[in-house]
């Protein structure tokens, strides 16, 4: 008997039901990983870069204007800024701060310690581009974009 | 170093990046502020506009991937000179973690030294001004930086060695009434600085020799002098908690001094309100020396646009200095904009 048929025929009390799917969502909300059940995303970069998998660790790195430890086939990081939910994600997600943190950050890093200003782009097109004219370049896009894209290729899902 | 750049394939590329500030304020409540103390930025009972506007811009050439040249000017309406020369170094990567940096930096004492002029990177109009009161702000040498993560922590650690003149300094030249020389000879520090997402512990330590000539006059000469700073910061989801203790040293002319600060900050969507309580006091000594002020703070951010920040700010100052007062107490409004490009 499912539950909705059970709330139906009052063989259960409702009020215990509540506290049921309210626990459950608690326990869903503890155990499924950040972003769960939205669009998976992926670092990528253009055929042939060669890029191996890389901690999270080291793309936070990447992203905070420090070069790689894992792989010296990456060149810089690409901010993907298509759509700004996804940055969001992609900031609480990785970065693990908001965007207001994050771009605090940034002009610490710039101004403080000289750092090279991590590229913005807007449009996939303008991102293609701009992977496939520097290779060891990487961004991180929607799994479903991709399709849309040329000789890209995908280093490690990240969520 | 020069060398290795001279040999390497040149292929460069050139980023601009600049920021401001462009704040207006007052002292609604006694005579003068000294807001900032380096570059005798004060505020009277009239609005101005001079002692907390700046324009900043940092070019960077990248040679290669491990050499590039960073040069910073900076512009303030405070300052007496046109243009300072914040940064002016070739940053030479020996590996990914280590790097070798060449030439002309901010001196690194204070959590806030680098990046004192980029009011964008911070939730106040200026740091408190009773902790950043160093008449000498840069250095010419040579430093070597360290970075590496340790698990959930990224750490640094810089050391450096340099010297810094300055002819007719602002500060001193406004606290003797009569030009002053000074130079800081022979620095060596070490920063260490480790962050995880939720704390960033800075702890700093110099210690140099200082010669100083007052109206022509050397009065001090190959003094040796000691810095120690620990900064401890907390950022807890919406709530900032930052703090700074400071010590310097002068033991043979016994001058002995500590500066610290406390603050919070709360984000609040775009906006975040801040309260702040900062001191600087020195021991009374044998010449009379008893400088002692402290500020309390009190202001909000408003990040209402991509790279643009308006603050207001309420700084009420007490000093309690007797035979060294500096402006005496106050209270001022400053409100204004900060923004990078």
């Amino acid at each position: 008997m499912s539950v909705f048929t059970a709330i139906e025929t009052n063989k259960i009390n409702p009020s215990g039901f509540t506290v049921k799917i309210f626990c459950m969502f608690v326990l869903l909300a503890f155990t499924l990983p950040a972003g769960s059940g939205e669009a998976k995303v992926a670092l990528i970069a253009a055929r042939g870069s060669n890029i191996e998998v890389m901690s999270i660790r080291d793309i936070r790195r990447l992203y905070l204007g420090l070069k790689s430890t894992d792989n010296k086939s990456v060149s810089n990081p690409i901010i993907n800024l298509q759509s700004v939910d996804l940055y969001d994600e992609f900031l609480k997600n990785i970065m693990r701060m908001t965007a207001s943190s994050y771009k605090r950050k940034q002009v610490k890093a710039i101004f403080r310690q000289g750092r090279e200003e991590i590229l913005e782009v807007t449009s996939l097109k303008e991102l293609n581009n701009h992977l496939l004219e520097n290779k060891g370049d990487v961004t991180f896009v929607e799994i479903t974009s991709i399709e849309s894209m040329e000789n890209i290729e995908v280093v490690q899902i990240l969520w | 170093m020069i060398a290795l750049l001279v040999n390497s394939p040149v292929q460069a590329d050139i980023d601009l990046n600049g920021f401001g500030s462009l704040f207006a304020g007052r002292v609604t409540e006694g005579n003068e502020f000294l807001a900032d103390y380096p570059k005798t930025g004060i505020y009277d009972n009239d609005w101005s506009f001079t002692p907390d506007s700046t324009l900043g811009i940092q070019l960077s050439t990248y040679f290669t991937d491990e050499f590039s040249f960073i040069a910073q000017i900076v512009a303030n309406s405070a300052s007496d000179s046109t243009i300072d020369v914040d940064w002016l170094y070739l940053n030479y990567h020996v590996s990914p973690e280590l790097s070798v940096q060449l030439g002309r930096k901010r001196l690194p004492l204070y959590y806030y030294s680098d990046y004192f002029d980029v009011g964008y990177a911070y939730y106040w109009i200026r740091p408190p001004a009773d902790l950043y009161t160093w008449q000498i702000t840069n250095y010419n040498g040579i430093s070597l930086l360290y970075e590496k993560n340790l698990g959930d922590w990224d750490g640094s650690i810089n050391l450096y060695y340099g010297n810094e003149e300055s002819d007719d300094n602002q500060l001193l030249g406004l606290l003797f009434g009569v030009p002053v020389d000074e130079s800081w000879n022979d620095m060596v520090g070490i920063v260490g600085d480790i962050a995880n997402d939720w704390l960033d512990l800075r702890l700093s330590y110099m210690e140099g020799l200082v010669n100083r000539d007052i109206n022509g006059v050397n009065v001090i000469k190959d003094i040796k002098q000691q810095f120690l700073g620990l900064s401890i910061n907390l950022s807890l989801a919406d709530l900032q908690v930052l703090s700074e203790f400071n010590n310097y040293r002068r033991p043979d002319n016994n001058i002995y001094i500590d500066t610290y600060m406390m603050s919070l900050g709360y984000q609040i969507g775009d906006f975040t309100p801040h309260i702040t309580y900062s001191a600087f006091e020195q021991d009374i000594n044998t010449a009379g020396n008893d400088e002692n002020h402290h500020t309390t703070t009190i202001g909000v951010r408003w990040d209402f646009y991509t790279n643009m920040a308006l603050k207001v700010q309420y700084d009420k100052v007490i000093d309690e200095g007797v035979i060294v007062p500096i402006k005496g107490d106050s209270s001022s409004i400053t409100l204004g904009l900060d923004f990078v490009f």
